[in-house]
C-alpha cells in the first residue's frame, strides 16, 4: 500500500519535530547518565550539602554527562560535515586522518609523558598534525580537487597508523602498550570537571562556527567549479570548514579515546529521517550523536561491575539503528 | 539511483562492525575465564603448602636451605613442561638461553646464571642483572616474546632453551635443530611454583629449587601467624598503566595483599584481567591505603595531588605507596614475589611486623639466592 | 570598446591544448552560441574564461579583466551554468536557488526575505512554480537544469556563461530557454555566451555563433544576416555534409532549418525550391 503512495509514506514530521523529541529524549538519558553510576549518591546527601557528594556530583557525574552529550553532539556535527563536504556518505573523521592522528598523538604522549592531562594535549596535537599534513600535501594539487584530498588523508592515515604501530612495538606490552590499547578503545571513565573545560568550551565554539557557516558547507557540496563560480574561495573555505570540524572531533577524542562509528552513523541517521540537508538536520545529527554516545556509556559504566569501552556499545546501539533506517528507507522507494 | 550504492557500502560496513564488535567481547570473556581458572586453582593450593611451610620451618628455623637433600636429577630425565609437553633431557644441560624475564631470574636464584649464553631483550630494564650479575648485561639477545630471533637463539647452540608459553610456535623450529625447549607458564603463585620445580629437575637444581619455594612458604606461614587476628585494611592497588586499572581478587597481586595483611578493595571485581575502573568507583570503595604497582608509570605524587581523590581516606591521610622496584617487581610472579607481601605487611601493619625486620628477611633472600645485600644498594 | 572580450585564449588538460589562441568580442545584449563537434573546446573555452582551468590570454567584462578576481567578484560579474550541476545531497530546490545570492551574502550572513520572493520569481519564471520544496535530487534532469537556470538568473550577473544548457531538456522547454535567454539579455547592458547542442535551435536564436573549427581556428556567423551558402559552407566544417534552409512559422516569422546530407552528396547542388514544413 506503502508504495502505491510514495510521497504518503514520508512522514509529515518535519526537522523541527524531530529535533524537538530528539532533545526530549537526550534529556531523559542525561538525567538517567546523572543517576548512574558507582558512587552512591542520594538526594537526601546531595540537598543537605554533603561536601562529598556535591563533589561527585559535579565534578564527576555531571562531567562525565556533559562530555557525553557534547561528546556525541560534536562528531555528529563533525559528521555532517566531512559527510557533506567530501560529498560521501561513508565519510567520517578518518578520511582526513583525525581519528589515526590522535591515536599515534596520544601513544606517543603514553609513551614520552606523562599524564592524562598530557596525553590529551598529545593527542590533540597528533591530530590537527595529521589533519594539517593532509591539508598541506592536498594543497600540492593546484586545482584543488576534493579527491586530492581523500588521498592525502589515507596517505596521512597510514603514516599516522605506521607511526602508531612502531610506538607500540617500543611500549613495554605490560603498561604502556595496555594503556594505548584501552585508550584506542575510548572511555569516559577518566573524566572529571578539572579535566574537560578547555575541550569542551573549544569544541562548542566550534560547534558554533560550525552552525554559522551550515550555508557555505552546503556550497561546498556542489562541483569546484560550479562552487567558486557561486563567489566560494572554494580552497580557503574548505580549509577553514575542515579545520573547525577537525577541532571539534579533537578535543572530544583527545579526552575519551576514539570512539567509533558515531560520527558516521548519527548524520546519516538525521538525513535519512528528514531527507534534507539544511541546518534542522545537522542539529539532528548531533543530537542524535549526542543520544547515542550517552547512551552508550551509560551502558559502558554500569553494565558490568568494571569500565567497557565505550566504542563497543556505540557500535552495538548504532548498527541496528541503521539497519532500521536502510529497511525503512527501503520500502518508501 | 547513485544513492544505493553508497547504502549497500553501508551495509556491508556494518556487519564488519558487528562482527569486530563480537570478537571484542568473545576475546574480553576468553580472558575472564583465563583469570577466574587460576584464582580457583591458587586457592586450592593454600592448603596443602602452608603444612610444608609449618615442616619446613620446625625443620629449619635459621635459615631457607633444605637440611635434607633432594635427589639430584638422573639423567636421561623426562619432565612435563607448562605446555603439557613430554620432553626427555639425555644430560645435564651446559649452556642455557633463556627468552623469559622470569626464567632468568630463576636461573640466577638457582646459581645457574654462568650457565646461560643468551637472554631475552631489554635485560637493561631489569635492575636485579646488575645487582647479582652484571656479566648477564653483555649476553646476547634472543628477542622480546614478541619479536623471538630464531636464528640467534639457535647460532648460541644452547643445551636447553626456556620460553614463555607465548613462543610456542617457535618450539618446533628448535626441535628441528635438535634443541631441547621447555615452556613456562608462571602467571599465578601456583604456576610459579610448578616453574620452579620444573626448572630444578630438568637442570639438576632441584634442591635449590626447593629451598627457593620453602622460602616463600615459611614467610607466608610467618605473616598469616603473626597477622592472625589483625584488622584487615583495604588496599587499592593500582595498575602499571593508570591508577584507574586495578586487580580484582582473581589476581596474583590480591594473594599478596591478602598475605600482608589487607583486603583488595576491588575484591568485587572476580571476572576480569586488569580492570578499567572509575573515581566514582574508586571514590565509593573509599580504599585506607593506595599501593601503586612497582613498575608504574605515575608517581605516589600524582595520586596525592589527583584534585579528583580529594575525601578518599588513603589520600586524606597520605598513606599512598609504591610496591619498591629496585631490584625486581614484586607484584609480578618472579621467584620474589612473597617480598611483595614482606614489605606489604610493615606499610599496613608497621606496629605488628616493623620495617627493621622486613628488610631483614629482604636482606636474607637476595643474600642466599642472588648473592648480594638489597639494602646496601 | 566591446562589453565582453576573449583575446588569445589557450587552455588544455594535462599540457595537450584543446584551444589556442582563440581571440573574440562580444557586444551587451548579445546571445553568442558557440558551436562545435564533441571535444572541439566548447566546455574548455568556457571554463577558461571562468577561470576554473588554467589558460593563458585574458578576458574582460567592460574593461574588467577576469583573471585577477576573486571568486567572489567574479560571481557578481559572471553566471555559469555547467553541463550538470554537482550537488548530489538532497536539498530543497528553494535552497538550490538561493546559493546564486552567495556572492551578495557575507560569510555568514543568510539569503534576505527578498532574496527568496526573488527566488520563488525565478522559479516561476523557469516554469518551476510549486517546485520550490521538492528535492532537488528527486527533480528529472531536465528540471535540474531549469532549476539551475533559475539560481543564474536570480543571481544578478551581467554575463551568462552556459554550457549545452539545453542537451537534457525536451523539445518544448528548448525553446522555452532560449527564450528565457533572449528576454534576460535585453533587460539591460547583459550578454549570453552559451554552447549549444542543437545547431537550429543556435541558428534562430542566437545573434552570433562561434564555430569552433579547429584548436586555434574559429569562424563567426552572423545568422541573421549572412548568406546561407557562406553558413552552410561553415557549418559543414563541423557537421559534414549539411542543407540549410527557410522555412516559415505559421505566423510567418523565418526560421532557419538544418538537415543533414548524405556525406557522398557533398558536392551535389542544394535544392533551392526545396519545400519544408
Amino acid at each position: 500500500m506503502n508504495s502505491m503512495k510514495p510521497s504518503m509514506a514520508l512522514p509529515t514530521v518535519n526537522s523541527k519535530h524531530l529535533c524537538a523529541a530528539g532533545a526530549a529524549l537526550l534529556a531523559a538519558l542525561a538525567v538517567v547518565s546523572l543517576l548512574t553510576g558507582k558512587y552512591p549518591l542520594t538526594l537526601e546527601g546531595l540537598l543537605a550539602g554533603d561536601e562529598m557528594q556535591l563533589r561527585v556530583f559535579w565534578n564527576l557525574r555531571a562531567s562525565r554527562t556533559a562530555v557525553g552529550i557534547v561528546g556525541g553532539f560534536a562528531l555528529g556535527i563533525a559528521g555532517f560535515v566531512y559527510q557533506t563536504v567530501f560529498r560521501n556518505p561513508l565519510a567520517s573523521p578518518d578520511v582526513i586522518g583525525v581519528s589515526s592522528g590522535a591515536s599515534a598523538g596520544a601513544a606517543a604522549g603514553i609513551l614520552f609523558l606523562s599524564g592524562a592531562a598530557q596525553v590529551t594535549l598529545a593527542s590533540f596535537a597528533g591530530a590537527l598534525a595529521a589533519v594539517g599534513l593532509a591539508l598541506a600535501l592536498s594543497a600540492l594539487d593546484k586545482a584543488g580537487r576534493h579527491s586530492t584530498i581523500v588521498l592525502a588523508g589515507i596517505a596521512v592515515h597510514s603514516l599516522a597508523q605506521t607511526v602508531l604501530m612502531c610506538l607500540k612495538l617500543t611500549a613495554d606490552p605490560e603498561r604502556e602498550l595496555a594503556s594505548i590499547e584501552y585508550w584506542i578503545m575510548g572511555s569516559l571513565n577518566a573524566i572529571s570537571g578539572y579535566s574537560i573545560k578547555g575541550n569542551l568550551i573549544l569544541c562548542l565554539l566550534c560547534i558554533a562556527v560550525l552552525f554559522l557557516m551550515h550555508r557555505q558547507i552546503l556550497l561546498l557540496s556542489a562541483e569546484e567549479g560550479e562552487a567558486r563560480m557561486l563567489g566560494v574561495s572554494v580552497g580557503r573555505l574548505r580549509l577553514a570548514v575542515l579545520l573547525a570540524a577537525t577541532l571539534t572531533v579533537a578535543s572530544i577524542v583527545s579526552l575519551s579515546g576514539l570512539i567509533s562509528f558515531v560520527g558516521l552513523l548519527a548524520p546519516h541517521g538525521a538525513r535519512m529521517l528528514t531527507h534534507r540537508n539544511d541546518a534542522g538536520t545537522m542539529l539532528l545529527g548531533g543530537l542524535l550523536g549526542g543520544i547515542i554516545l550517552t547512551a552508550a556509556d551509560i551502558l559502558a559504566r554500569s553494565v558490568s561491575s568494571v569500565e567497557l569501552p565505550v566504542s563497543i556499545f556505540t557500535s552495538l546501539l548504532g548498527a541496528p539503528f541503521l539497519i532500521y533506517l536502510i529497511v525503512r528507507g527501503r520500502k518508501e522507494t | 539511483m547513485f544513492r544505493k550504492k553508497p547504502k549497500k557500502l553501508l551495509c556491508v560496513l556494518l556487519v564488519l562492525t558487528l562482527l569486530l564488535s563480537l570478537t571484542a567481547c568473545g576475546q574480553t570473556t576468553a580472558e575472564d575465564t583465563a583469570a577466574a581458572t587460576t584464582a580457583a586453582g591458587a586457592e586450592t593450593e593454600a592448603a596443602p603448602t602452608e603444612e610444608t611451610q609449618t615442616q619446613a620451618q620446625t625443620e629449619a628455623p635459621e635459615t631457607g636451605a633444605p637440611e635434607v637433600a633432594e635427589p639430584a636429577s638422573s639423567y636421561p630425565v623426562t619432565v612435563t613442561d607448562q605446555a603439557g609437553r613430554e620432553v626427555t633431557i639425555e644430560e645435564e644441560p651446559q649452556t642455557l638461553v633463556s627468552g623469559y624475564y622470569i626464567s632468568t631470574s630463576l636461573l640466577i636464584a638457582l646459581d645457574l646464571d654462568e650457565k646461560l649464553v643468551g637472554i631475552e631483550a631489554k635485560a637493561d630494564t631489569r635492575p636485579i642483572y646488575q645487582l647479582s650479575d652484571p656479566a648477564l648485561l653483555e649476553l646476547p639477545s634472543v628477542g622480546t616474546a614478541k619479536e623471538f630471533d630464531l636464528e640467534g637463539c639457535a647460532a648460541l647452540e644452547p643445551d636447553l632453551v626456556i620460553l614463555p608459553l607465548k613462543l610456542q610456535s617457535v618450539v618446533e623450529s628448535l626441535e628441528a635443530l635438535d634443541i631441547d625447549v621447555l615452556l613456562i607458564n608462571p602467571e599465578n603463585q601456583e604456576l610459579l611454583e610448578e616453574t620452579i620445580r620444573l626448572i630444578g629437575e630438568a637442570t639438576n637444581t632441584s634442591d635449590r629449587a626447593q629451598a627457593l619455594l620453602d622460602f616463600s612458604a615459611r614467610e607466608e606461614a610467618r605473616l598469616a601467624e603473626e597477622l592472625a587476628g589483625a584488622e584487615t585494611p583495604s588496599v587499592y592497588l593500582a595498575g602499571n598503566s593508570d591508577f584507574l586499572s586495578t586487580a580484582g581478587d582473581a589476581m596474583y597481586q590480591s594473594d599478596m595483599i591478602r598475605m600482608a595483611g589487607g583486603v583488595n578493595a576491588a575484591a568485587e571485581l572476580t571476572d576480569t584481567y586488569w580492570a578499567e575502573i572509575s573515581y566514582e568507583q574508586l571514590l565509593a570503595w573509599n580504599p585506607e591505603y593506595i599501593i601503586l604497582a612497582s613498575d608504574a608509570s605515575y608517581t605516589t605524587e600524582d595520586v596525592l595531588t589527583d584534585p579528583n581523590l580529594a575525601g578518599c581516606q588513603a589520600v586524606e591521610n597520605g598513606s599512598v605507596y609504591q610496591i619498591p622496584g629496585n631490584a625486581e617487581a614484586w607484584d609480578s610472579p618472579v621467584p620474589s614475589g612473597i617480598l611483595g607481601s614482606v614489605w606489604l605487611s610493615s606499610v599496613l601493619h608497621p606496629e605488628i611486623c616493623p620495617q627493621e625486620d622486613s628488610m631483614a628477611v629482604i636482606d636474607e633472600f637476595y643474600e642466599t639466592f642472588y648473592g648480594f645485600t638489597y639494602s646496601e644498594q | 570598446m566591446s562589453f565582453f572580450t576573449v583575446s588569445d585564449l589557450s587552455a588544455g588538460y594535462g599540457g595537450r591544448s584543446v584551444i589556442e589562441k582563440l581571440s573574440f568580442h562580444l557586444e551587451e545584449g548579445c546571445v553568442l552560441g558557440i558551436l562545435g563537434a564533441n571535444g572541439s573546446g566548447k566546455t574548455t573555452l568556457l571554463k577558461a574564461i571562468c577561470g576554473i582551468l588554467p589558460h593563458g590570454g585574458s578576458c574582460a567584462l567592460e574593461g574588467i579583466p577576469l583573471d585577477g578576481l576573486s571568486p567572489r567578484k567574479l560571481a557578481r560579474l559572471c553566471g555559469y551554468i555547467p553541463q550538470r550541476s554537482g550537488i548530489s545531497i538532497d536539498i530543497s530546490v528553494l535552497d538550490v536557488v538561493l546559493m546564486g545570492f552567495n556572492p551578495q551574502l557575507g560569510l555568514l550572513e543568510a539569503p534576505s526575505p527578498k532574496m527568496k520572493q526573488d527566488a520563488l520569481r525565478a522559479l516561476e519564471l523557469t516554469g518551476l512554480a510549486g517546485m520550490a520544496g521538492k528535492n532537488y535530487l528527486h527533480l528529472s534532469e531536465g528540471q535540474k537544469q531549469l532549476c539551475i537556470l533559475a539560481r543564474t538568473l536570480a543571481s544578478g550577473s551581467r554575463l551568462l556563461l552556459l554550457d549545452e544548457p539545453e542537451s537534457s531538456l525536451d523539445f518544448r522547454y528548448r525553446y522555452r530557454m532560449l527564450e528565457l535567454l533572449r528576454d534576460w539579455t535585453a533587460k539591460g547592458r547583459r550578454a549570453v555566451l552559451t554552447s549549444l547542442h542543437d545547431p537550429s535551435l543556435a541558428l534562430n536564436y542566437c545573434d552570433r555563433l562561434l564555430l569552433l573549427t579547429g584548436p586555434d581556428t574559429c569562424r563567426l556567423l552572423l545568422p541573421g544576416s549572412d548568406p546561407l551558402e557562406k553558413m552552410e559552407k561553415e557549418l559543414s566544417l563541423i557537421y559534414g555534409s549539411i542543407s540549410l534552409h527557410r522555412c516559415r512559422e505559421r505566423n510567418g516569422a523565418e526560421r532557419l532549418v538544418m538537415l543533414k546530407e548524405k556525406e557522398e552528396e557533398i558536392n551535389a547542388g542544394r535544392d533551392e525550391n526545396h519545400i519544408c514544413g
